[in-house]
């Protein structure tokens, strides 16, 4: 297995960029404005291209974000990435049997489907949460609002357009509640939508049968033979490796040995992935973050995930994550949200 | 990007540089450069920016005015002042002989008269105003942002909308209404059609909303397939008839995609209803969602009729 990282130039989602391009042109952003930082040269992209990194894209988001008051971008790019944007693995996600399916296709090709995100599915109860958290490292509040609302648009377009109609949903969003919330309105939530903000983690939530719930015009064949044009791509563009992100390979392995109360430190981690201490380091801060803050975001997330959804009670949460005592986990707790545990599940319950 | 009028203003252009070689031709032609220690260096620097400015007016004016009557008079005022600054600030590098005094003289003449006609220019330009002002009613209220417009229907956006509902709400108003509409099956068509053809069906049925409004009221885009109409001092009966009245023009609206001498009709769904100022305009924006949400979910669940 091979990972990619922030600065690696791996991307190939040509159409992704044009698009991104256009649709600020039309706003009023001149291209070579939002390309500012990127070192790509706009008349360049028509002639020969060449992949970009994951950093590229944060850049270019950020300049969006900045120079244009439109909040709409996100939620249009969304919308048109699936399924045509993403080529022979739109058309392998056209033909999967189920949301489940798809979701499946999109993790074993994250480096193709969603670069910047990871995607990491939890069931519990008949129902399904999908976790999404960044796959290259620490992001600025802009950045991850963009990054979201892409990602909720182009899940959520996907389920409209194979499903037929909009299911019962439950959205959890980290980040603040947003001024353009005229935009989650029209583009992603339905009268049934569930939207909370300031939750500290990122998930959408489904009941369970709902993704097993059959598409009737899916074809497995079909959907063999794309998924094999796709690795010969990759074969191609990749060097025949599928890759993953590097920040979801640590965060995994770390959230692993938390929840199995293994042995975790820095040394260990980097011993894992063949690094020395000070190459593993050098690579946690070229994504921004480190390993201290790394190890405290899971916890954090792990927290609020077992609280809001398992209901487990502070003892219980507490234990699981290694904490001394209670009041330890209750003092983290409100650093990490603001407020007491207790707090926070009567604001959800 | 807007297409800029600067290829439109060729010949204001080369009357510029005619008149601007003209000027610096003629100083030099009649005077003599002074010696460098005769500069007077804090007046040439006040002088020389009072010149700058002048001409950036002149830039700023033939960037953002098309070909006209307004245009030439703003220019030729401008352009006159501008003469005036630069003989002003040629003066300082040159001195002029006895015999030729007469340019020294005359120098500030041209500064009053381009006033004169700026003058005549502006009260011009507040005509012109009033006209567009006539021309925009019903995409806007009192006040004019243009960070705020949509670039897809040239209406204000959602921001827009919530800045008007909060001024409203402020004052002791009458009881408002408000209209939602959302386009039926907007994505498929999208998907069907393109984004280009999806763009420009949104601007046509904003123009045909703006047709069905009257002029005290407020068109504006909420986001994605959404638009919003804020009808001030009117009661909920009065917004369902214009709501109907929009639905119906919608339904007629023969729209056509490229070449193709099909026509596309489309079907819009409506929700009106009346506010008075004890709410939040959160609130107000939250109940119309919700509406518009319910009925959409209500007419998908009718059987469709081919």
């Amino acid at each position: 297995m091979n990972y990619y990282q922030r600065h690696d130039a791996v991307i190939n989602d040509q159409q992704l960029l044009v698009n991104f391009i256009d649709l600020a042109k039309q706003r009023g952003l001149h291209p070579d404005k939002l390309l500012k930082g990127t070192k790509i040269f706009h008349p360049d992209l028509s002639k020969e291209f060449q992949p970009y990194s994951a950093q590229t894209l944060l850049t270019i988001i950020e300049n969006c974000s900045k120079h244009l008051n439109a909040h709409d971008i996100s939620f249009l790019l969304g919308r048109r990435y699936f399924p045509s944007h993403l080529g022979t693995l739109g058309q392998a996600l056209m033909n999967c049997r189920h949301l489940a399916d798809m979701l499946r296709v999109c993790q074993c090709f994250q480096l193709i489907s969603f670069p910047m995100m990871n995607i990491e599915l939890r069931h519990f109860n008949n129902n399904t949460h999908i976790i999404f958290t960044s796959a290259v490292g620490a992001l600025s509040e802009r950045q991850e609002i963009f990054l979201s609302e892409f990602l909720l648009s182009t899940l959520l377009g996907a389920v409209k357009y194979r499903c037929q109609n909009f299911p019962e949903l439950s959205i959890h969003l980290a980040y603040n509640e947003v001024n353009h919330i005229e935009q989650y309105q029209s583009h992603i939530t339905s009268l049934t939508t569930k939207l909370y903000f300031r939750q500290k983690i990122s998930m959408l939530s489904i009941a369970t049968p709902l993704l097993y719930q059959p598409f009737n015009d899916s074809s497995s064949s079909l959907k063999a033979m794309a998924l094999s044009q796709v690795k010969t791509q990759i074969k191609t563009q990749h060097d025949g490796r599928v890759r993953i992100s590097f920040m979801q390979a640590v965060t995994q392995y770390m959230a692993k040995q938390l929840l199995q109360q293994q042995a975790l430190s820095l040394a260990h981690c980097a011993q894992y992935f063949g690094y020395s201490s000070a190459t593993f380091k050098r690579k946690l801060s070229d994504h921004k973050v480190n390993y201290q803050s790394l190890l405290d975001g899971i916890r954090g997330q792990q927290a609020i995930f077992q609280l809001i959804v398992y209901q487990h009670s502070n003892e219980e949460i507490a234990a699981s994550l290694d904490f001394t005592d209670v009041s330890n986990f209750r003092k983290a707790f409100k650093r990490w949200t603001g407020m007491t545990p207790s707090n926070m599940r009567a604001q959800v319950c | 990007m807007k297409d800029s009028f600067i290829p439109h203003h060729l010949k204001l252009i080369a009357i510029y540089l005619f008149t601007l070689s003209g000027t610096i031709g003629l100083a030099f032609f009649f005077g003599d450069l002074k010696a460098s220690s005769a500069f007077d260096y804090v007046d040439a620097l006040g002088e020389g920016g009072m010149t700058l400015i002048t001409f950036i007016w002149i830039g700023f004016t033939l960037l953002s005015r098309p070909k006209g009557k307004v245009t030439n008079w703003l220019f030729s005022g401008l352009l006159l002042m501008h003469v005036s600054m630069l003989l002003d600030f040629l003066d300082e590098f040159i001195s002029y002989d006895q015999n030729n005094n007469w340019l020294t003289t005359i120098e500030s003449l041209p500064a009053p008269v381009g006033m004169v006609i700026m003058s005549m220019a502006l009260y011009q330009l507040y005509q012109e105003q009033v006209t567009i002002n006539a021309q925009l009613r019903r995409t806007e209220h009192y006040y004019r942002d243009h960070r705020l417009t949509d670039f897809i229907t040239g209406l204000y956006s959602a921001e827009y909308m919530k800045q008007q509902l909060q001024r409203l709400l402020s004052h002791d108003c009458d009881n408002f209404s408000l209209i939602m509409l959302d386009i039926r099956q907007f994505d498929h068509f999208n998907r069907k059609h393109g984004h280009h053809h999806g763009d420009r069906l949104l601007r046509e049925i904003a123009q045909l909303t703006l047709m069905n409004i009257r002029d005290t009221d407020l068109a504006c885009r909420y986001a994605s397939d959404r638009l919003i109409i804020l009808l001030p001092s009117s009661s909920k009966e009065l917004a369902e008839g214009i709501a109907l009245d929009i639905e119906n023009s919608i339904a007629h609206l023969a729209f056509k995609v490229g070449e193709n001498p099909q026509a596309l009709f489309q079907q819009a769904t409506l929700f009106a209803e009346e506010f008075n100022n004890t709410q939040t305009y959160h609130h107000v924006l939250n109940t119309m969602n919700m509406h518009i949400s319910q009925l959409k979910t209500q007419v998908r669940s009718q059987p469709q009729v081919a």
